[in-house]
């Protein structure tokens, strides 16, 4: 059996995570079966390209390598590419199976041209769906699988995996070996619960030291990468576990004589005087990320993202005055959001993250399966996939790209304070 | 748009060095007045000149900022100079007057307009002539900003007054559709916020 595991990214320098995971895994208990990543960059791409050289590039691919299944992820730079893409995979090659998994997929997903649909965590799934591709599992018993059988819907069990010990480290299976940036995950899930995300649906789970001591030493022994990211969406939610992984990364620093920069989000309320003190010992380069969103008590209300922003400050002043690097967020378009209250969170950042040269701010994306999708008065540009907010109860359209004018506007005048 | 203080050669010699400053000059010799006082100073270092006394060079080394009052549709080929890029923040204050949409797209490059209509009879300023107008802003990519028209007639965040601390909590109008966000941007601003 041969299965293509396809990418669509945005920058061809990162390591696809994602699909190590679904490979190692699956290859885990299918040693024998031929399963291959294959990665196109649509990154480059410009909007009014009308010859469609990269699908014709990957659908060539297919048509010479005749694989039984495709599957790819779906992200939201990529999902609307991905559903087309399907339906030219069944017009060429209308024998292969189509898979879609990834955080942008849902039932709604599944078509004459999409056979498979993975929902929730895909290791297992994909592993089991080959199960019964080889006629070793019955469909229903197949994990966060959506499919039809005979025109009828079948939803196997949910499930999450339990150990992610039992994952393989990615990097066993990808072959290149020089990368800008290296990803690594050292827990999924989130202690929070905001609900413009859906990063918290799954519980919080934790890699074990052990396999990351094992799994780091074994990244920086094999890869070369300038940059060392941890995807974790709070990663000092566990002070004392934060610092036993980078004194990993400092060990293997040392001892393979890197110079890289480690890249992790951090809740600022977390940030305390020994953090500080510990981040400035390292012997790499750390650059953290704060999100902070807004600054006004409703808008944090209405995305379930409480804040203490006594707490904020108290961070960025340590920040700035032990010289640490750092970015912190803001996000517009937001529900009970307006004009005036969006300038009110960007006066705090011009006020107390001092060494920050811009104002960060990203529109609000407003994502499937996040719990905000259930807010009806929400208006995003596709109804029917992630993508940008349009219009809210308490801004429309209008409001919305003025506050894009004037954030750009106002950076650009903040080069010459 | 962030706050600065725009100000007389006179006061500018009395201002911190840090302090963000814009100095209003009337005259070619006064614009070079303008310029030796700001070549030490930190911060943003502004100049505002009407465009018939724009030199054809302003160094970017003591002037960051430049706010040109464009006096004539012709004196816009003197500004096109000014939008070779260098390590300069253009600013263009146009007469409604003399604005069109043309004006617009010969400039672009420069960083943010202001629709003057301070010498404008404000009554015969209709909201369709005001909608038209902003509908151009937007579509040239420029977040529409005005100067001498009242509240009755656009929204706070549209008046370079509400930015520049000529409006206060008390004098924001009912109508106005976030006012209760917009009464507390202004009473939380305290001396030192450049917003």
């Amino acid at each position: 059996m041969n299965i293509l595991l396809l990418s669509f990214n945005l920058q061809s320098d990162v390591a696809p995570l994602g699909l190590a995971y679904l490979k190692s895994y699956a290859n885990k208990h299918h040693p024998n079966t031929n399963i291959e990543i294959k990665e196109f960059s649509i990154g480059q791409r410009l909007g009014y390209e009308t010859n469609k050289n990269t699908e014709l590039q990957a659908l060539s691919y297919i048509k010479l390598k005749q694989p039984d299944l495709v599957a790819f992820s779906c992200y939201i730079w990529s999902a609307e590419f991905a559903f087309n893409f399907a339906r030219a995979i069944k017009q060429i090659s209308p024998k292969t199976k189509v898979c879609l998994g990834g955080v942008e997929v849902d039932p709604n997903s599944l078509s004459n041209d999409v056979d498979f649909v993975i929902q929730g965590e895909g290791e297992l799934a994909f592993k089991e769906l080959i199960d019964y591709l080889k006629g070793q599992r019955k469909i229903e018993d197949v994990h966060n699988i959506i499919t039809q059988e005979n025109g009828k819907l079948v939803q196997g069990p949910k499930s999450e995996l339990n150990n992610l010990d039992d994952l393989p480290f990615p990097y066993t299976v990808i072959q290149n070996k020089e990368f800008a940036v290296a990803r690594v995950e050292t827990s999924r899930g989130c202690m929070f619960n905001c609900k413009f995300c859906c990063y918290a649906i799954p519980k919080l789970r934790y890699f074990s030291l052990n396999y990351l001591r094992e799994n780091l030493n074994y990244l920086f022994e094999n890869f070369n990468f300038k940059y060392l990211t941890f995807l974790d969406a709070n990663f000092n939610g566990k002070k004392e576990r934060m610092f036993q992984i980078l004194d990993l990364v400092q060990e293997n620093v040392t001892k393979h004589q890197m110079k890289i920069t480690v890249h992790i989000e951090l809740r600022p309320e977390l940030i305390d005087e020994e953090t500080v003190k510990r981040f400035k010992e390292y012997n790499f380069t750390i650059d953290t990320e704060l999100g902070l969103q807004s600054t006004n008590q409703d808008v944090l209300k209405a995305i379930g993202r409480p804040t203490n922003l006594d707490k904020v400050k108290d961070a960025l002043t340590l920040l700035n005055n032990n010289h640490l690097r750092y970015k912190i967020d803001l996000m517009y378009a937001l529900p009970q959001d307006n004009f005036y209250r969006f300038l009110e969170s960007t006066r705090f950042i011009l006020r107390h993250a001092k060494k920050q040269k811009k104002i960060v701010a990203h529109h609000y994306m407003q994502l499937n399966n996040s719990k905000l999708q259930q807010n009806q008065s929400i208006k995003r540009f596709n109804p029917n996939q992630s993508s940008m907010v349009i219009k809210t109860e308490s801004q429309d359209t209008y409001d919305i790209y003025l506050t894009k004018l004037f954030l750009d506007q106002l950076n650009n005048e903040l080069q010459y304070y | 748009m962030l706050r600065k203080t725009f100000c007389t050669i006179a006061k500018a010699k009395n201002l911190p060095q840090d302090q963000a400053i814009c100095i209003k000059t009337d005259s070619a010799s006064e614009l070079q007045e303008a310029l030796k006082l700001l070549d030490s100073r930190e911060s943003l270092k502004g100049v505002q000149i009407s465009s018939n006394f724009l030199p054809s060079f302003l160094s970017d080394k003591n002037c960051n900022f430049v706010s040109i009052l464009l006096k004539d549709r012709e004196d816009s080929n003197l500004i096109l100079k000014y939008l070779i890029p260098k390590n300069q923040f253009i600013e263009l204050i146009i007469p409604f007057q003399i604005y069109t949409e043309s004006l617009l797209k010969s400039l672009q490059g420069v960083k943010r307009v202001i629709v003057d209509f301070s010498k404008t009879n404000k009554e015969q300023v209709t909201q369709e002539e005001i909608k038209t107008l902003f509908a151009e802003l937007i579509s040239n990519k420029y977040f529409p900003f005005t100067l001498g028209l009242t509240q009755n007639q656009v929204q706070l965040r549209h008046m370079v007054e509400f930015y520049q601390d000529q409006i206060t909590t008390n004098q924001v109008a009912g109508r106005e559709q976030h006012a209760a966000s917009s009464k507390e941007f202004l009473e939380q601003r305290t001396e030192g916020d450049i917003l």
